[in-house]
């Protein structure tokens, strides 16, 4: 038995293959190009497979991973190939190795973001005051007891860092976030919190998420 | 492909995956290749209408033409719906993301009644008019067919053309005469004339329909040269008619997410309440090495992990016990879960239970219909009460502790007797599940009766009865509900709205319903058989608007003479044959299946005289 981890990109229409939905169509993709993967035992035996990091509807990536374990041997590169002529187009494996690191050792991950508008100044300026504000409050579904309940929160201390670099007709942020266990900042919740000012004039939102990484701010392998 | 503008509202909507198209088999092509542009529709909901065998199949009979492209369209949920309708997006294929509007033919599949108001939703959303005769061009050609095609008068305003009977021959057809008049330049009428001299098309612009005074139909006068009867398509060799080898595999779950694999059409049972028993006919068999081979096909090319067989009664197959273990050889290799809907158990050798019991499996079910054997008899159930209990012994001593137990309600003939005799019934299953010695001690059985009403359909032996009213059908429901109160284990459940009234209406419903479905779907109706959206108010409305009476098709007893709506359809059943059925059911008679001795219902002469009940 061999373990690994799979790094692929979804992107385009794929991004709205939700996380539930993701694992379905990836062990259909490893059925369909035979690869003859661990089952967990038990009454109701299941592919076994493990992904990093959720990734929320509607946002692409570069960067997403998933570990499994193959029974007998297989070398990476066929996995990879035989796996991306069974994919549905939009993810893509970009790699395949042993795993590095323990996928509890994420701490952040980087994050552009493409704001498209005709205002680019106005959205710009807007955005750069919610983000230098002392506190930048959001909006988390939180349990309280058995009820789910919104509950606000300052999540300025959950950035690292905040770019933002004005083009033609969209503003561009880059901003690494605190993401993995200790404490996940969905990229959509900020946008939504520092972009409040100047809805009306957004035409549309883009969210890649580009990078995973550890504490040190080296990536995750 | 989408385009920006149609991308954009997947960010706000649920479900978005249902509306992007790019799942694993779906077909894009080169447009710039292309003669002939398909939309083939599902008026439901993305999960419903991915579910759909037929829809499967003609996908990839159509998309296996080099000059056709075929793409799937479904019912936009509301909140899409809404989204569309406020930045002007149009109804798309969502293989090209292209307006269906710019399609050669747009083709409706008709599964339940109570989807035809989401069709003229459909054809609007796609930016047509709803009315056949305000689409003058050519193009798109709107068409429907499917089961509720055997009486298609309600909807008959709607739709350029209809297909009766099985689709995979007709639809060529029609695909290559399209073609042709397009090249050709013709107008529609042109295209429609030769079209209705095609076996299986009914194209009702070319049927003019007199009624009597009473509202019943005098006569029908065919024009245009079109037939006076329509006859329905069969498919002659099921080893050799197109069946695909990939299906379409969906991103979010939908209702049957898995491979399916079809061993036979028609039914050798004959149950006077069921259409599909009498419409489907004549029986024709796949064979075993054929639906094995395609079964292996599918799983591989999809990737799933079930595989279900597909008929209307799988241990009538007749080459089921040859079937199983071929499928099992390889399935369980693979961690492939054979399912075996619709089985009866109590046919079933004892290698086959214990080939079954490899597997996992999911509750038992049972349907007796009908509570007495009186009432059994009536409906041609040829089930007994010792039948039930054996096969509920064998399921008890395989394993299963679950039997769910199927029963319908205002059958023609019922009495209080026949509902007590539903709860006496299933309290007999429980008595045999503690009367089994072996069962699993401290482990409780859990029987389960549901109860459909019933509704009398077109081409049965049925079709002259009058359904229960609401009122009736809620005494009746009192009084089964004290039935069954005093057994403890039994649950119980209805499933009644005013919807099963409705689809009695449309099922039997004539040309006069076309009104109303539009009037009913201008104040808002779509998604009929969906709790959240049926609104009754409105239809009746829409009936007293347009001065129908629904109970008029619904409640009424009809005569053998008089002329119904879809007697000008051939579906290989004799008139003759029906009535007689009729008279035998009213003398509670029964009549054997079609395996133990063919009753020369007709239908084998649309096969050139030949039938697989018998083999
Ligand atoms: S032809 Fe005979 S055997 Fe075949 S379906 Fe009709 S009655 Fe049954």
């Amino acid at each position: 038995m061999q373990s690994v981890r799979i790094f692929f990109e979804k992107v385009g229409l794929a991004k709205y293959i939700s996380h539930l939905d993701l694992m379905r169509c990836f062990s259909r993709a490893i059925k369909r190009a035979d690869i003859d993967i661990w089952y967990t035992e038990g009454y109701n035996p299941h592919p076994f497979m493990t992904f990093s990091l959720p990734l929320s509807l509607g946002t692409e990536s570069f960067c997403e991973s998933v570990d499994m374990r193959i029974n007998g041997e297989m070398p990476f590169e066929e996995l990879k190939e035989r796996l991306n002529a069974t994919l549905p187009t939009g993810i893509k494996i970009t790699s395949v190795s042993a795993p590095l690191h323990k996928a509890d050792e994420i701490c952040f991950a980087e994050f552009e973001i493409t704001i498209n508008t005709a205002n680019t100044e106005a959205v710009s300026s807007a955005v750069q005051s919610r983000i230098n504000a002392d506190e930048i409050l959001v909006e988390k579904k939180a349990k309280q007891g058995k009820k789910k309940v919104l509950k606000e929160v300052n999540i300025k201390d959950s950035i690292k860092s905040f770019n933002t670099v004005v083009l033609k007709d969209r503003v561009l942020l880059k901003t690494v976030l605190a993401a993995g266990i200790n404490g996940n900042i969905n990229p959509s919740l900020l946008i939504d919190a520092v972009t409040k000012d100047v809805r009306d004039d957004i035409e549309s939102i883009d969210i890649i998420k580009k990078k995973m990484l550890l504490s040190d701010m080296t990536e995750f392998i | 492909m989408l385009s920006k503008q149609q991308e954009k509202l997947l960010k706000s909507v649920q479900k978005p995956a249902r509306y992007t198209g790019g799942e694993v088999n779906s077909v894009v092509k080169d447009k710039s290749k292309i003669k002939f542009r398909y939309a083939f529709c599902f008026p439901d909901d993305y999960e419903i209408g991915m579910s759909h065998l037929g829809m499967k199949i003609l996908y990839s009979l159509v998309n296996a033409r080099e000059d056709s492209w075929c793409e799937r369209v479904f019912a936009p949920w509301d909140d899409m719906e809404q989204l569309m309708r406020e930045n002007n997006v149009l109804l798309y294929g969502l293989e090209s993301g292209d307006n269906i509007k710019d399609f050669d033919m747009i083709g409706f599949t008709l599964q339940y009644e109570m989807s035809y108001t989401n069709i003229l939703n459909m054809l609007d959303l796609a930016g047509l008019p709803v009315r056949s005769v305000d689409r003058k061009d050519l193009t798109p050609l709107v068409v429907a067919g499917g089961p509720c095609a055997c009486n298609p008068e309600p909807i008959s305003a709607f739709v350029d053309l209809f297909m009766l009977g099985e689709g995979e021959e007709v639809t060529n057809e029609l695909i290559d005469l399209l073609i042709k008049h397009k090249e050709m330049g013709s107008s529609k009428e042109q295209f429609l004339e030769e079209a209705a001299q095609i076996q299986g098309v009914y194209v009702p612009a070319f049927y003019n329909v007199n009624y009597n005074e009473d509202g019943t139909i005098k006569e029908v006068i065919n024009t245009h040269n079109a037939p006076k009867t329509v006859k329905k398509r069969v498919i002659s060799d099921l080893n050799n008619v197109f069946y695909p080898d990939k299906f379409v595999v969906p991103f979010i779950d939908i209702v049957h997410d898995r491979a399916v694999s079809e061993i036979f059409r028609g039914c050798i049972r004959g149950c006077r309440f069921c259409q599909a028993g009498f419409i489907y006919r004549p029986i024709r068999e796949k064979s075993s090495d054929v639906a094995n081979k395609q079964s292996k096909a599918l799983c591989e090319s999809t990737g799933y992990d079930e595989i279900s067989l597909c008929s209307l009664s799988t241990s009538d197959y007749s080459e089921i016990d040859k079937l199983i273990p071929k499928m099992f050889d390889w399935a369980l290799k693979k961690s492939i879960n054979v399912s075996l809907p619709s089985l009866r158990v109590d046919n079933f050798s004892d290698e086959l239970m214990e080939e079954l019991q490899k597997v996992r499996r999911s509750g038992l079910t049972f349907a007796p219909e009908a509570g007495t054997q009186r009432l059994r008899d009536a409906i041609n159930k040829n089930v007994t009460e010792g039948e039930v209990i054996r096969t509920a012994e064998k399921a008890f001593k395989g394993g299963w502790t679950a039997v769910k137990l199927y029963f319908m309600m205002g059958l023609p003939t019922e009495t209080l007797e026949d509902l007590k005799g539903i709860a006496e019934l299933a309290q007999t299953v429980v008595n045999t599940y503690y009367q089994n010695p072996d069962r699993i001690k401290g482990k409780s059985v859990a029987v389960s009766i549901s109860v459909a009403s019933f509704v009398p359909k077109p081409f049965t032996p049925f079709q002259w009865e009058p359904q229960d009213t609401k009122e009736m059908l809620e005494e009746k429901q009192k009084y089964l509900l004290e039935c069954v109160k005093p057994y403890k284990k039994i649950q119980y459940s209805y499933h009644e709205s005013q919807t099963s009234f409705l689809e009695g209406v449309f099922a039997r419903g004539d040309r006069k319903l076309c009104d109303v479905i539009e009037s009913a779907w201008r104040k808002g109706c779509k998604f009929d058989s969906w709790d959240e959206f049926f609104d009754f108010s409105k239809w009746q409305e829409a009936f007293s608007e347009c001065g129908v009476q629904p109970e008029f098709y619904a409640n009424r007893k009809r005569e053998f003479n008089e002329i119904l709506p879809w007697d000008m359809f051939d579906y290989g059943i004799r008139r003759k044959f029906l009535e007689e059925e009729n008279i035998k059911a009213h003398k509670s008679e029964t009549t054997p299946n079609c395996r133990e001795k063919c009753s020369a219902c007709g239908a084998n002469m649309l096969n050139g005289g030949k039938c697989d009940a018998k083999r």
